[in-house]
């Protein structure tokens, strides 16, 4: 029987498969040899018997080769690549017009940086990192709290790498690919009931408060948040939890959006919410943006702006951040509102491609990844959009690859990179897998010697 | 009876789609319930049954869980409704073959 199995597997080129198909051929195998022997066969005859009804093993395995090997999303790269050279074609644009006041050379480099990130991700093999994903949320999290420390003098870094990682490194983007670690602790908390889903309730809540309340970023904080609250909903209705649906959803719902929401009603009511909310309230339900030079400014240059070509507006000198949180609206002051539209349409269809991708994961921890992975990008896309035409208040977000924001841009790729990786082993990993932490033993040999 | 292999690989699909409209079933169970069913016409190697099913799987006509039976965790396949529509088709495709074969065969008779 050993003999069949190794002839099996040693075809299937993906070594990850191996366990998988040996472990089916050996039930099968079990199964026969028992029947057999119930037909009076002695064991070693039985096992002969079974081993000679399963067939030739080298055709099995080449067969299986066929089926079960490693594939690459050419959608998503093509789609990337596109929007990568149309990003670079633009930034170099931004450049050239400025003459080359700007540095330019960064954002050119994190293009290319990003794209060696996005690699790196896709051949990483994501079943292994969820392993250590408590351990990964963790670090995570005392990275940015260590970075955080040092934010507000950044000349007191210990060292000077650190000063340069954080020069380069937003807690905001690096906090979002806190959401691919999320959904592997998700996974670990499979079928251990509603202690489970306290749990990760808890480790979705830490993050969120330590965004909101310690980096001040409400943007990251909204995505996160979102993406967040989308895959735990998604965990209850798979039934990971074995917990009551529809009254763990609902409750999940009604606590972290319903009494905010209603709360916040309230306040506006009753005149008793801080000034800088009701601002922000205002500034939602009037479409105007929250009232201020900038968001005045985004909406001229909008307002402005033709089907295509360019508006009388000199965007790049009037409006700040141009180039990185409110690029959709120099683009369309520059080339058109049609060229903006585009720009949205393509990025969205990028993340369509990824999210069909996850959704259509075999592999449940490689789906979660996956939803969580393009909720992040459409959250970004969608409040960067609402803010754009003035119907969400300013905060800090960016446009997926089209922003020149070295951090974000790095993170968008490797976010991708994840994506990639998760279709790499479409194939090849079953409906579950091992998540657990690797048991390490250490064996202590003494080697007492007899003293005579 | 022998048959000629070549007879049955074609309709292989068809076949284990069949079996699993009935009911969910496992690599073993699928094998032991054609021999039955066929009355020991079809004699399926394990080895060419797996491939199949991982096919199928790969392509969402049948969907795999995983179910403890008689202290054994087992790999049951189950038919999707793509799967059901493939049958359908398949089932179609067969009738007008077999129908056919059989007014070429009673030519002359």
């Amino acid at each position: 029987m050993e003999k069949y199995l190794t002839t099996v597997t040693d075809q299937l080129r993906c070594k990850e498969v191996r366990p998988y198909v040996e472990k089916e051929l050996r039930d099968h195998i079990e199964d026969q040899i028992e029947y057999n022997v119930s037909k009076g066969m002695k064991q070693d005859d039985a096992e002969k018997a079974a081993v000679k009804d399963m067939g030739d093993p080298v055709e099995t395995g080449v067969l299986l080769d066929k089926i079960h090997r490693t594939k690459m999303a050419w959608e998503v790269i093509v789609f990337t690549a596109i929007i990568t050279i149309a990003a670079i074609l633009l930034h170099s644009n931004i450049w050239m017009e400025r003459k080359y006041s700007i540095e330019f050379d960064d954002g050119a480099g994190a293009y290319i940086f990003g794209f060696a990130i996005m690699l790196l991700f896709y051949y990483i093999d994501y079943t292994f990192v969820a392993r250590f994903s408590k351990i990964i949320a963790v670090f995570l999290m005392a990275v940015c709290f260590y970075l955080r420390m040092f934010d507000d003098n950044r000349y007191s870094f210990p060292c000077p790498m650190f000063a340069l990682f954080r020069s380069v490194v937003l807690i905001d983007s690096l906090m979002l690919m806190y959401i691919p670690v999320f959904a592997c602790i998700l996974y670990k908390y499979r079928n251990t009931g509603v202690k489970g889903l306290i749990k990760s309730v808890l480790w979705m809540v830490v993050p969120t408060w330590y965004m909101l309340y310690r980096v001040g970023t409400f943007g990251t904080c909204l995505t996160l948040f979102f993406s967040m609250l989308v895959l735990i909903s998604m965990a209850i209705y798979k039934g990971w939890f074995k917990v009551n649906k529809r009254v763990s959803i609902s409750v999940l719902l009604g606590t972290f959006v319903g009494i905010p929401l209603v709360s916040t009603a309230i306040g506006y009511l009753t005149d008793t919410l801080p000034e800088y909310k009701r601002i922000w309230i205002n500034a939602i339900f009037s479409s105007t943006g929250k009232a201020d030079t900038t968001a005045d400014t985004i909406r001229d240059l909008l307002c402005a702006s033709k089907l295509t070509g360019k508006t009388a507006m000199n965007a790049a000198k009037i409006l700040p951040d141009f180039d990185s949180d409110y690029v959709l609206a120099y683009i369309s002051s520059e080339f058109g509102w049609s060229v903006g539209l585009l720009v949205i349409c393509v990025v969205l269809f990028l993340l369509s491609i990824m999210l069909r991708i996850s959704l259509k994961q075999k592999n449940q921890l490689g789906m979660m990844i996956g939803v969580g992975v393009s909720m992040v990008l459409v959250c970004n896309v969608v409040l960067n959009v609402l803010i754009i035409i003035g119907a969400f208040p300013r905060m800090s977000t960016f446009f997926p690859l089209i922003s020149l924001s070295e951090s974000n841009i790095i993170v968008t790729y490797a976010l991708i990179g994840i994506v990639l990786s998760i279709y790499k082993y479409k194939s090849i990993y079953p409906k579950f897998v091992n998540a657990t932490f690797p048991k390490v033993s250490i064996e202590f040999k003494f080697n007492i010697k007899e003293q005579n | 009876m022998g048959i000629d292999k070549s007879l049955v690989s074609g309709s292989m699909t068809m076949l284990i789609l069949k079996l699993l409209s009935e009911k969910d079933m496992y690599g073993y169970e699928m094998i032991d319930t054609l021999r039955e069913k066929s009355q020991n016409v079809f004699e399926l190697k394990a080895g060419t049954l797996y491939p199949i099913l991982h096919s199928l799987e790969e392509n969402d006509l049948v969907t795999v869980y995983e179910q403890e039976t008689l202290g054994k965790t087992r790999k049951y396949y189950s038919i999707t409704d793509l799967g059901k529509k493939k049958l359908s088709e398949k089932a179609e495709e067969w009738d007008t073959y077999q129908k056919a074969i059989c007014e070429v065969m009673a030519l002359g008779v």
